[in-house]
């Protein structure tokens, strides 16, 4: 690593911001973190060598506030600016105002962020590059006149979707003309809070399809190259939870057809650093262009775990000015990942958030498993954040040996105090379809019954209450009850009342 | 080990009173509803739970704060133990999370013995789930309360129990009092279903 960056402020929280500065550390990198007053107590405040705090929780005060943020990397002397994903990753003003205060922004140029957050400019771009994009609807003067008055009845069922979007927000599905312009408002609304930008496009909805993501990395100097797809159909509320690499349903041609293509778009707005182009597939097996993302994702382990290419790492190395020394054909995919995201949600409360704090916790440790988390036992999951307590992932040399693995890492996730999607998580790898590789985008939607789906084995049953019972007898309940601690239907009762 | 606890417990209560609770314990015998299942357990031994008649080897150690072992004829289990109160345990084993209710009574047996009493078949008695004393009564007789809607409060072992309504109905009579004790099984309320 050469010394242009020494000091990176991490301005993220969580899992991802562990993820980054245990890159720092492995590059020697002097790492800084941020956090809220209500993030004081988390690993990454720990693990970094230097912590600033923010102070309100609320985000436009604290992980949202760009001006406190580079206020923060002067003070601290940073080098350069790591974003993370979500939050400030992918605004342009926040990427500009780091590169005019002097910092390295870890990612992307400006103008690619501005060019690609623009989903609308995006298509236009892969359009002219020859890549499939899905029928869109234009709307010349974003007025909601002009969105439904251009909407022919063979359109439906259509997406209607935030030029600003990202993470499932300003994103909604209308199957008929009544719903259009209710969905519309909706989506407008939305996008103008996640986003502060109300314009929607209209995208021909496609039934039955995949989300094929490809990983990109882009050198200073326009060495360009695809570490392969990932598959994210597994998603609740257009959120993906499950995320696997290599797809099933992608063999080495399709592949080499995706990978050009996105490394063709990543040339040609210009980018550099990661970046994530994705895709959906149809039933067909032909491909349209999505969006492009640009900083890492989420998901960004599988990737890593297949390929063994340090992802956060070569971001480092790449906003530093070094070369990028991976060569397409040195990428080979070994085995198979796959990722659960562990939320602190209820999937039988349609996945609704379970906040408090995690009073027990204990993580799986295994062979070829992995687990990315923000969280220490005693933390609390705070309501003004994504509630994504973990991701955990598995490798094998097959994909039937990954997805076993995970069921037993799953199993092996111990958590007390607030409700998780574990039971869900482990549903998943163990049904049939998902199994066959016979799934799509709404999966969880069609196959998916929360009255039935996660109720446990009859013998369990009796295992419960055996122990239950023997509890009952040895000790008094005053000794067995904890202060603050509620069961998932209190929980549930408390949230909504 | 279980007589070490016992006396500790009954030291912690002042060694009174504890009479009723003595014979519940020298009985060792439980009634756990999990779901729609009611399972009947006897516990003859530290070793030997007997399951529905069926008497099964048993060792049950607690790990730490949450976490369980049981050794069920030969069979390994890890558990955690989520939350325990008045009867009520919440329970992960694996994935999959469990709410046990533990009683005393055949739940059936009390069931019947309840309809049995009323006049209608459509009013529901709430009995004092343990003897305490009546710290506040929430309702009023013509007061309408919804299913897990709060009673009353029932003082017992320096711990106050909030009685919630097992169905929605309307408050027809209130039997219990303010400040005063209650005996287990005593009627609280009755609660005209519907």
């Amino acid at each position: 690593m050469n010394t242009r960056i020494r000091r990176v402020l991490v301005a993220n929280r969580g899992e991802i911001a562990v993820r980054v500065i245990r890159a720092c550390r492995d590059l020697g990198i002097y790492s800084i973190a941020v956090f809220s007053d209500v993030d004081r107590e988390l690993p990454h405040v720990r693990l970094a060598d230097e912590a600033y705090c923010l102070g309100d929780p609320a985000p436009r005060q604290s992980y949202l506030n760009i001006e406190r943020i580079v206020d923060v990397a002067r003070t601290a002397k940073a080098d350069a600016i790591h974003p993370g994903y979500g939050f400030l990753a992918e605004n342009p003003r926040f990427a500009q105002a780091v590169c005019s205060a002097g910092f390295i922004f870890v990612g992307p140029p400006t103008e690619a962020i501005s060019l690609m957050g623009d989903k609308a400019e995006a298509r236009r771009l892969a359009a002219r590059c020859g890549v499939p994009i899905l029928r869109g609807i234009e709307i010349s003067d974003n007025s909601d006149d002009s969105v439904t008055s251009n909407i022919d009845d063979r359109d439906f069922p259509l997406l209607v979707k935030a030029v600003a979007g990202g993470g499932g927000k300003g994103m909604r599905l209308v199957c008929r003309r009544e719903d259009l312009a209710s969905a519309v408002r909706a989506a407008r609304s939305e996008a103008l809070n996640s986003f502060g930008d109300s314009r929607v496009y209209v995208e021909r909805y496609l039934e039955e399809a995949r989300h094929i993501e490809v990983q990109v990395l882009a050198d200073q100097y326009g060495h360009t190259v695809h570490l392969g797809e990932r598959e994210c159909s597994i998603q609740r509320r257009h959120q993906k939870i499950v995320e696997e690499s290599p797809s099933v349903a992608i063999d080495d041609q399709l592949r080499a057809q995706l990978g050009t293509a996105a490394v063709m778009l990543t040339r040609e707005c210009g980018y550099c650093n990661a970046g994530t182009v994705e895709f959906l597939l149809d039933k067909n097996k032909r491909f349209y262009f999505l969006e492009m993302n640009t900083r890492v994702q989420v998901e960004h382990p599988v990737t890593e775990m297949v390929t063994g290419v340090d992802i956060v790492q070569q971001q480092l190395r790449i906003a530093a000015g070094e070369h990028l020394d991976v060569a397409q054909e040195a990428v080979r995919i070994r085995g198979h990942a796959v990722e659960c995201r562990i939320y602190a949600e209820d999937p039988l409360n349609n996945f609704f958030p379970s906040l408090g704090r995690l009073r027990y916790l204990r993580t799986p440790v295994a062979f070829h498993t992995r687990v990315d988390i923000g969280f220490d036992e005693g933390n609390t999951v705070p309501v003004q954040y994504d509630p994504i307590i973990a991701k955990v992932l598995c490798h094998g040399r097959t994909r039937t040996e990954a997805l076993d693995r995970m069921v037993s890492a799953l199993c092996r996730f111990h958590v007390v105090g607030v409700a998780t999607n574990l039971s869900l998580c482990r549903w998943i790898m163990e049904h049939e379809r998902f199994r066959r590789g016979d799934f799509h985008t709404r999966f969880l939607d069609t196959a998916f019954d929360p009255q039935t789906s996660l109720s446990p084995p009859q013998k369990l049953q009796t295992i419960a209450a055996i122990v239950a019972a023997a509890c009952s007898l040895r000790e008094s309940p005053r000794a067995l009850t904890t202060d603050g601690v509620v069961s998932a239907e209190t929980w549930r009762r408390r949230v909504f009342d | 080990m279980r007589s070490q606890r016992t006396e500790l417990y009954l030291l912690r209560r002042g060694g009174d009173e504890s009479s009723t609770e003595l014979e519940n314990h020298a009985v060792k015998l439980r009634y756990a509803v999990v779901g729609s299942t009611t399972h009947k357990l006897e516990f003859p031994s530290n070793e030997v739970v007997v399951l529905n008649g069926k008497s099964l080897k048993y060792d049950l150690k607690r790990i730490d704060e949450c976490c369980y072992s049981l050794l069920i004829e030969g069979f390994s289990h890890e558990l955690l133990l989520m939350e325990a109160s008045q009867g009520h345990y919440a329970l992960q084993i694996g994935t999959y999370s469990f709410d046990v209710r533990i009683d005393r009574l055949d739940p059936l047996l009390r069931e019947k013995t309840q309809q049995g009493k009323e006049a209608g078949a459509h009013t529901m008695t709430i009995q004092a789930p343990m003897p305490g004393m009546v710290a506040r009564v929430q309702v009023k007789p013509g007061d309408h309360v919804a299913s897990g809607g709060a009673i009353l409060v029932l003082e017992a072992m320096k711990m106050e129990n909030e009685i919630r309504s097992p169905c929605a109905g309307i408050i027809k009579t209130v039997h219990a009092k303010e400040h005063t004790q209650v005996e287990r099984n005593d009627a609280l309320v009755s609660i005209e279903v519907l």
